[in-house]
Order: structure tokens, then sequence, then C-alpha cells
């Protein structure tokens, strides 16, 4: 059920930002502030690594952007998720870090745990998540949670997705009965001048992709609403076009929101970069996976490589689908008998009684069952 | 009384029960195994009598469309020893049922059973069937299962299916060699902007 492969992606993007624009509107205490930044060009530098050995995944995504003469601002995400499938439902779960600063801004960070559910269904994919987390803005405790619920569907080249988003940030600010005196602090009622508050901030967005054999177009448009701020549209729209199998030319403007945990300032740029892309799929980097040798018209031996294993089994189409030990050749190897006509054939192997699994190096296909079944050609 | 007097009074009062329990069975076993003549073999062996019944409804159903029924019964088998839920596995069988009827429609009624099944897995991808008669115009005689292999192997690997397609079929005009297929990178071919996924 869980691939096994290991996939390492690495991105590597040095967009020149053409334009960019930070503001926020904040308000606290009755008072209004506007900040804004504004500069010339300025550089980026992102990178997006993902790990995917065996059922866990590790994502580590990052950029900084450099704004001259004024300083820059940094992002780093990184997920450890552990993904497994439920019937038809694909699971991930694991612990997320978000740090970020801003050039005047001091660097915040925060932790919390995710767990999200998605199922697709012919065309159709369905799915949901939630998330809850601490943060410490300003030297202040504040607890989070992240709700969302998504449906999409794919036509053809098109992939439609309504997604509901919201965010709920629990802190606490003065008490509004409460004055400060020069020479003391005086409380009316109550031990603390805090109190609890308890925000919501929601986000409806429609994202539109079109993954064309040429070029792919994506576009997040969405409208936020919450406690304490003015409801307003955001929006992002990248284009991507290939020039080679690792690098990509992308185009990208985007007027991203604020993040309240983080408390980083919505700002708003144009960019134009390229993306490079190295990966490992594993097939071509690996020596050949299985190798056959047919005796007769009906009997063939075929010998597996599945390294890590003292044990392995094999069903398949060509065994009616019935658990066979195969025999152990040492590094890794793994030969077994069969009578099979030449053809095509769906098969699972298991090492060390392990859960079936599409056997490496091999083409493989969705089994109709959730799964992935390899394709032999015997 | 002595205890063997008491066990015989027990043994006389539940031989009426015990030999209308062992009628009952027999009578149920001779309906199942009614119901299970011209069942084929395998789903009777792999699967309780009355889920073999339904699965085989479903084989027989292909066999008289004129379809390859050997890929069902062995995607049931396939379920059965995944653990599958019967139901499911009736749902799997009848799409593919379907997906084959959609393939021959497309392919033409000479086709080979393996073209057939890998046809009606790519169908089930989302697929036109279109594409399959573009790709059947490209390869002539030639068997459709390579590439259509390849094409599923990258939509497995998380390409995007229209420009794995393109591939697969780039590889077709240009006649290429069945290992050409196998040897397609999927990593040129997912989408760019994978934290958008979720």
């Amino acid at each position: 059920m869980i691939d096994g492969r290991a996939l390492l992606m690495l991105c590597i993007g040095t967009p020149m930002v053409l334009a960019a624009q930070q503001a926020s509107f904040t308000t606290g205490g009755g008072v209004a502030r506007v900040d804004q930044l504004t500069s010339g060009p300025i550089g980026t530098l992102a990178a997006d690594v993902r790990y995917n050995p065996g059922p866990l995944a590790f994502m580590l995504t990052g950029s900084t952007i450099n704004h001259q003469n004024l300083g820059s601002t940094n992002r780093v995400r990184s997920n450890l998720m552990l993904a497994g499938k439920l019937s038809d439902w694909s699971i991930n779960a694991g612990p997320v870090y978000e740090l970020a600063s801003g050039v005047r801004d001091p660097r915040r960070s925060a932790w919390s745990g995710d767990v999200g559910v998605d199922r697709r269904i012919g065309r159709f994919t369905i799915g949901a998540s939630a998330a809850e987390g601490i943060s410490r803005p300003d030297n202040q405790r504040l607890t989070f949670g992240r709700r969302s619920a998504r449906a999409g569907v794919t036509i053809g080249p098109v992939e439609v997705q309504g997604r509901y988003d919201l965010l709920i940030t629990r802190d606490s600010v003065l008490r509004d009965d409460v004055f400060f005196d020069p020479g003391e602090v005086t409380t009316l009622g109550g031990d603390s001048p805090f109190q609890s508050r308890t925000r919501h901030f929601e986000d409806l967005s429609l994202r539109l992709a079109v993954a064309t054999a040429g070029f792919d177009v994506r576009g997040t448009f969405a409208w936020r609403s919450g406690d304490d701020i003015v409801s307003q549209t955001w929006w992002r729209l990248e284009a991507a076009l290939p020039v080679s199998d690792a690098a990509t030319m992308v185009f990208a403007t985007a007027r991203q929101p604020a993040d309240p945990v983080l408390n980083q300032r919505g700002s708003r740029a144009m960019t134009l970069g390229l993306r490079l892309a190295f990966s490992e799929d594993g097939r071509e980097r690996l020596p050949a996976r299985i190798e056959v040798s047919r005796e007769s018209a009906t009997l063939v031996r075929v010998i597996f490589v599945l390294p890590g294993g003292d044990s392995a089994r094999v069903m398949g189409e060509m065994t009616g689908w019935r658990p066979v030990e195969l025999e152990p050749l040492g590094r890794g190897r793994f030969a077994g008998w069969f009578l099979a006509p030449g053809g095509t054939y769906r098969v699972n192997v298991s090492l060390d009684n392990g859960p079936w699994i599409a056997p490496p190096g091999m083409p493989r296909v969705e089994d109709g069952f959730g799964g992935l079944v390899g394709l032999i050609e015997l | 009384m002595s205890h063997r007097a008491l066990l015989l009074a027990a043994m006389l009062l539940a031989a009426p029960v015990l030999a209308a329990q062992d009628a009952s069975s027999l009578a149920g076993r001779s309906r199942d195994q009614t119901a299970l003549a011209g069942v084929d073999q395998r789903l009777v062996n792999r699967f309780p009598a009355s889920v073999a019944v339904r699965l085989d409804a479903l084989v027989d159903s292909a066999a008289s469309l004129g379809l390859p029924t050997e890929p069902l019964v062995l995607r049931a088998l396939e379920g059965g020893a995944k653990g599958v839920p019967a139901d499911r596995i009736q749902t799997s069988l009848s799409r593919l049922l379907g997906s084959l009827g959609r393939a021959r429609d497309a392919l033409g009624a000479n086709t080979s059973a393996s073209d057939l099944t890998t046809a009606a897995s790519a169908l089930q991808t989302g697929l036109e069937p279109t594409r399959l008669v573009e790709l059947r115009n490209l390869r002539g005689d030639r068997s459709l299962t390579v590439p259509l292999g390849a094409y599923l192997d990258l939509v497995a690997r998380g390409a995007v299916a229209e420009r794995a397609w393109q591939r697969v079929v780039d590889l077709a005009r240009r006649n290429s060699a069945d290992r050409e297929y196998e040897q397609i990178d999927a990593a040129g071919l997912v989408a760019r902007q994978p934290e958008d996924r979720r």
C-alpha cells in the first residue's frame, strides 16, 4: 500500500522580483497603524527539499527576499509527515515547524501538529485537515488551530478546487478597565490585567490549475474575513514553462494575506525567475530490479532484487494471487519459478512479511483497491 | 438416578434437535452446490458461496458481451488476496467490466486481452477513448501494452496525465522501441508547483 521508493527533489529558485510591496494595517488599543515597505528591484532565493523514505515524507521549504537597503524577509517551513492509506483514504500526520522574520519584525516561530485526509473518487477529490499549534509572538503565548476542507474536480488538464480555511488564534490582551499610572499599576477587579482573546480568520478560496503538455498555470483567488480585520481579497497566479527536464521559467504575481500566527505583514510581489529541479526517481540509477529467464513456453524463472530484507514473498496474476515464498539468493536477490505464458502480469511483493507493495524498479499502476501493483513482463 | 441415566436422557431429548440441524445444514450445502454450478472454481475456492456467485455474475456478463473474462477473475482474486471487502471487489469488477467494454469499443473486437486490460486501466484514470484510437493508429499492429503501461506508470508516479500522454505519443510517432517507453523519466512530467497540491 505504501510506495517504498525514495524521492529527493531539490528546487532552487532564483527569481528576480520586479516589484514588491509590503503593507499592513493593524489596530491595537484603539490606535491604527499603517506600515508599508516599498523597494526597487530585489532578489530572492527559495529552496524546496523533499525526501520520501517509505511512508515518511520530509519537506523543507524556505525563501529569503532581500529588500535593497532595507533588509530581508525570511520564511522557513518544515514538515515531517507520516503517510498511509486506510481504505480509499490517504492519511498524513506529523509535526510542522514554521519560522519567519520581516524587515522590521523580529524572528518568530510556531510549532503545530497537523493531520489530514484525502480521497480521490474518479475525477473528484475531497479532503480535510486540522492542526493545533503554539507560537510566541512578542514573548506572548499564542495557541492556534487550523481547520481546512476542500473539494476538487479534474476535467481533462483543468483542476478546480474549492477550499475553506479557518484559523483560530487564542492569545490575551489588556483588559479595557486597566489604567497605568507612572507610580503604580491599578487594576479593577480580577487579579490579572489581561483577558483572553480568541479571533477567527476565514479564507474562502478557489484554486484553478491547468497542466498541459507544454506549461502549467495555477491560480488561487481568495476572500479573507475575520475578527478585527478588514475583509480583503488575496490572490496568487503562477505560470511555469518548462525549458528542460530540470529547468522551468516561472512568472508569478501575488497579493499575499498577512499571517496572524507569525505576525507577518501581507505583501504584494511580481516575480520572474528560473526554477531548477534535481530528482532521483530511482529507476535509472539503480541496477536492474528484475531478471527474467524463460525456460519454456510456460515455465519462467524470475529474480527480484529487493535489498534490505531477509525473506520475500510474491503474489500476482501468475500465482493466482496466492502468496509464494521466494528463494533468497543473497545480496537482496530472491528467485521464484512460475508457470506463466508470455505476457504482462500484475504483481506485488512483500519483504520480511511487511505490507504488499509494487516491486521497485518496474512500472506500477493503481490496483483499483487503493494501492499500487507492479506490471511485470514475463 | 445415576449420572449415566441422566446422560442418556439428555441425549434422547437432544437427538431430534441435532438431527434437524444436520438436515438443515445438508440442505443448505446442497443449495450452495446448486448455486455454485458453473461458477469459476477459483472464485469458489477463495470466497464464500454467496460472494462467489455475485462475482461470477459479472464474469458471465463479460462472457455474454464477448469480453475476456480472465481479467475479471484475476481482479477478484487480487481483491480477495488483499483482504478487500466483497462489496468493494464487486464495485471494482463492475468498473473494470465497463472499462473493458469501452476499450473494446475504441480498439475493436480483435484486440488482445492484454491490450484490452491495460487500455481499461488507462480509461479508469480518465483517459479519453479517442486517445486509445490515436495510439492504435500510431502503433499499427504492435501491442499497446508497453506504451499504455508506461503511461499508467507515469501517472502513478505523480506525472501530469496530459504531459505523460504526450511523451508516450511522441515516442509512438517516432516508432520508438519498447525499452524507450520504460526509460521515460517521471521527474520532468510532474506539476511544477508541488507545494500547491493540498
